[in-house]
């Protein structure tokens, strides 16, 4: 019998990109660099271990707006087109290293990867990834987790309750509609809380989220097991804490295990270290060098010296960190057990796209992990956080206070000078929407259309990847331009409601451009 | 490109050759000339499109030879500064910090200096961010308030309050040199976090089977790490300024 559990929860986000005007867009590159490096590697992962009996178990949170761009054509045939572009410059690769017994097998490697990636995509699940990842939620291996519609941060939303619903309740019909069936469990957006919200969360069917550690253990009154076990918020709705100790050994730049310096460095990449004539047709057609995904060297040290990549060393890295996370873990789970009346919950929660993108093993370090923890020992045992809540039902009620897991665990990061204007924009964006809701109880023919395109726009608008962007300073220019592009839109379109009046040609063309959420009924704002 | 093209035939933008596509998306946002001034009154779109109808598919022919600008108002291509209306919001940072944004139509200022009976050289417009917790705020019984001097009847700031667990609400308003305060618009209240461990041991137990929420009593005795108050504070500060993930999903 175990002394503890582990739940390993993963949330997988990104922020609604497409754009059909352009035929490609830079930060389109985002999503189909998550798809090779991440997603399908994730569910690779996931076949072997259940192929070879490992019992595993994951917490897994994919967003609306993700499983929207799971299902769109335009980009399941972009990401096609994109992954043929990448074997044909993996198999130049291949020809331009012959013989070179550094670079050679990694460029097989490669072009083994991205072949696979393409034979998973297409012949194994037929470019739907929402029906990959509902088999193993079918399964009981994996627990599919909901988010805010189009992750808003949800504290800095908290004026307007209706337009914090909304984005609770289109989260939960987008997950019905791709996946099957209502989630139980939500993954706040950045792990943002607000008393309050978890009232919302309960009359909308949900049943547990994920908070960071100090929203547990700053929690009034206080909880007996800390973040070793959930509490319930005063709302019914129980809240898992985030174990920082584990966290850190993942996700630190420093002591964490993704800088190990045989792992594989990030920054060097062919798209930027091969001549321009060769490398031209795979990097963007203006001539802007971008990230291929083929990175030869290892981290190395930190100077900009860097030596090649030599994937066994990595490997052995990976199997040795998992090794050593779950000798922590034991631990942990050792000393906990002694004090507790319940088994101790280690809650380790990360961004999925640390795993393959930034830290090119990490699905590797998983799967190790998985295997060592069903072969190697018996104290800690894998857990989802609803198998965890159904076996210990019964939990002290406690509030936690406003936090979020970003940068100094509350709202700055997304409200500071960079971003702090967005917000008067939002909220007479979310005032008028609620209102236009409730003038037109129901709407049809093209006044139904203008009110479904502005919940669209507003909806997106709300992203908190925007601000988060504006703040890192990294592809400023188009968060700023995402954010104005669905205000101007929205503002347009109520202005049309409001007025009585349609410029079909404009909704067309708007239409055609934000298609996330196709069957939105603007009725979730009333 | 060829979308852009078609775009612009649609709405009878001419597009030079040789044009990038940064230059074409240009052109198109541009506003038609005809259209570019906004000060249409509010009403006369709402009769546009019993006229519009008609001449776009009659006169589509004669269109082709002459471009004829959308008979709609364009989308602006920049948000206004300000909504013309009383707005007073109050959000979180943190424990220790609160924002405002504001927006106060002339007219109310006016009315302001007169009531106080002073001229606008003779009054400063202040935002007053007050503690409010466990109170009914009448105007005069905050437990704390600081006066924020603003400089704009259209703004937002960042207002150090360091008053963790506290409730708050503002107002902004007009200030006579002798010290008189004029309301003139109230915030929502917000609460700020708490910070540290609660003295308190939770009491309330409850049992949830899916949607069913039964109170349960608590059990007769807990065990757990935090039974007792810790003697350090369970998460510092320090601790928390290192809160977050370094890298967040693959933004460049």
């Amino acid at each position: 019998m175990a002394l503890g559990y582990l739940a390993l929860v993963l949330h997988a986000h990104l922020p609604f990109v497409r754009h059909p005007e352009h035929e490609e867009f830079l930060e389109e590159d985002w999503y189909y660099e998550a798809l090779t490096e991440t997603y399908l590697p994730l569910l690779g992962m996931m076949e072997r271990l259940a192929r070879d009996g490992v019992e595993f178990r994951l917490t897994l949170s994919l967003t609306p707006t993700l499983l929207e761009m799971f299902a769109d054509p335009l980009l399941q045939d972009r990401y096609l087109q994109h992954l043929d572009r990448l074997i044909d410059l993996a198999e130049k690769e291949t020809r331009r290293t012959r013989g070179d017994a550094a670079f050679e097998p990694l460029a097989w490697m490669y072009l083994d990867r991205f072949r696979a990636c393409r034979e998973q995509y297409i012949d194994r699940y037929g470019r739907d990834l929402a029906a990959a990842f509902r088999r193993f939620w079918e399964e009981g291996k994996i627990d599919l987790l909901t988010s805010a519609a189009t992750h808003a941060f949800l504290p800095l939303l908290s004026v307007q309750p209706d337009a914090v619903r909304a984005q609770i309740r289109l989260g939960i019909e987008t997950h019905r509609r791709h996946l099957g069936e209502a989630p139980r469990g939500i993954w706040l957006p950045e792990c943002g809380y607000y008393p309050g919200l978890d009232r919302i969360l309960r009359e909308e069917g949900l049943e547990y989220f994920v908070l960071d550690m100090h929203g547990i253990t700053h929690a009034d009154p206080r909880s007996p097991y800390g973040v070793y076990a959930p509490i319930y918020t005063p709302g019914g709705v129980a809240a898992f804490g985030r174990d920082q100790e584990s966290s850190k050994q993942v996700w630190s730049a420093e002591e964490g295990y993704p800088g190990d310096l045989d792992y594989r460095e990030f920054y060097r990449d062919i798209g930027f270290d091969l001549p321009f004539d060769y490398i031209q047709p795979y990097i963007h057609r203006d001539g802007i060098r971008i990230h291929t995904g083929i990175k030869y060297y290892r981290i190395t040290g930190k100077s900009d010296w860097k030596e090649p990549y030599v994937r066994a060393w990595a490997l052995n890295k990976a199997a040795f960190h998992a090794g050593n996370f779950l000798f922590n873990r034991e631990k942990q789970v050792e000393w906990l057990a002694g004090g507790m009346d319940r088994p101790p919950l280690i809650v380790a929660p990360y961004d999925a796209e640390l795993f393959g993108h930034w830290w090119y093993e990490g699905p590797e370090w998983l799967e190790f992990l998985f295997r060592k923890l069903h072969f190697d020992q018996e104290t800690v045992k894998p857990i989802t956080l609803g198998e965890y809540l159904d076996a210990y039902p019964e939990a002290p009620v406690c509030q936690p206070p406003l936090c979020s897991w970003g940068h100094k665990g509350y709202c700055e990061v997304w409200l500071e000078a960079s971003n702090d204007w967005l917000y008067r924009h939002l909220h007479e964006a979310g005032d008028r929407m609620i209102r236009l809701a409730r003038e037109h109880p129901e709407a049809h023919g093209t006044t139904r259309r203008l009110l479904n395109q502005a919940a669209r726009e507003i909806l997106l608008a709300q992203a908190s990847d925007w601000a988060f962007i504006m703040k890192t300073g990294t592809a400023v220019e188009y968060a700023v331009k995402r954010t104005k592009d669905h205000l101007l839109r929205f503002f347009h379109l109520e202005r049309q409601v409001r007025e009585g009046w349609v410029d079909e040609a404009w909704l067309k063309e708007v239409e055609h451009y934000d298609t996330c959420f196709p069957h939105v009924d603007y009725r979730i704002y009333r | 490109m060829v979308q852009l093209r078609a775009l612009a035939r649609e709405r009878k933008v001419p597009l030079k050759k040789g044009l990038r596509k940064a230059e074409m998306i240009a052109l198109l946002l541009k506003p038609p000339r005809e259209e570019a001034k906004p000060a249409r009154t509010r009403k006369a779109p709402a009769k546009q499109p019993s006229r519009a109808r008609a001449p776009r598919a009659a006169a589509a022919k004669a269109a082709e030879a002459l471009p004829t600008p959308s008979p709609f108002p364009p989308m602006p291509t920049e948000l206004p500064e300000a909504y013309g209306r009383d707005t007073l919001t109050l959000l979180v940072r943190d424990p220790w910090w609160l924002f405002a944004y504001w927006e106060i139509p002339d007219g109310r200022l006016l009315e302001g200096w007169g009531q106080l009976g002073v001229s606008a050289e003779e009054a400063d417009l202040i935002l007053r961010l007050s503690d409010v917790s466990n109170i009914l705020y009448d105007g005069t019984n905050a437990h704390w308030s600081a006066d924020f001097p603003v400089y704009h009847r259209v703004g937002r700031w960042h207002l150090e309050a360091n008053r963790p667990g506290a409730t708050f609400l503002a107002e902004l308003g007009v200030k006579a040199r002798d010290g008189r305060f004029l309301p003139l618009l109230r915030s929502n209240t917000v609460l700020a976090p708490r910070v540290g461990e609660s003295p308190r041991l939770a009491a309330q137990w409850i049992r949830r089977r899916g949607r069913e929420v039964t109170e349960i009593a608590p059990p007769a005795s807990v065990k757990g790490p935090a039974v007792q108050p810790a003697a350090r504070p369970a998460v510092s500060p320090e601790a928390l300024a290192e809160v977050g993930g370094p890298t967040s999903p693959p933004y460049r």
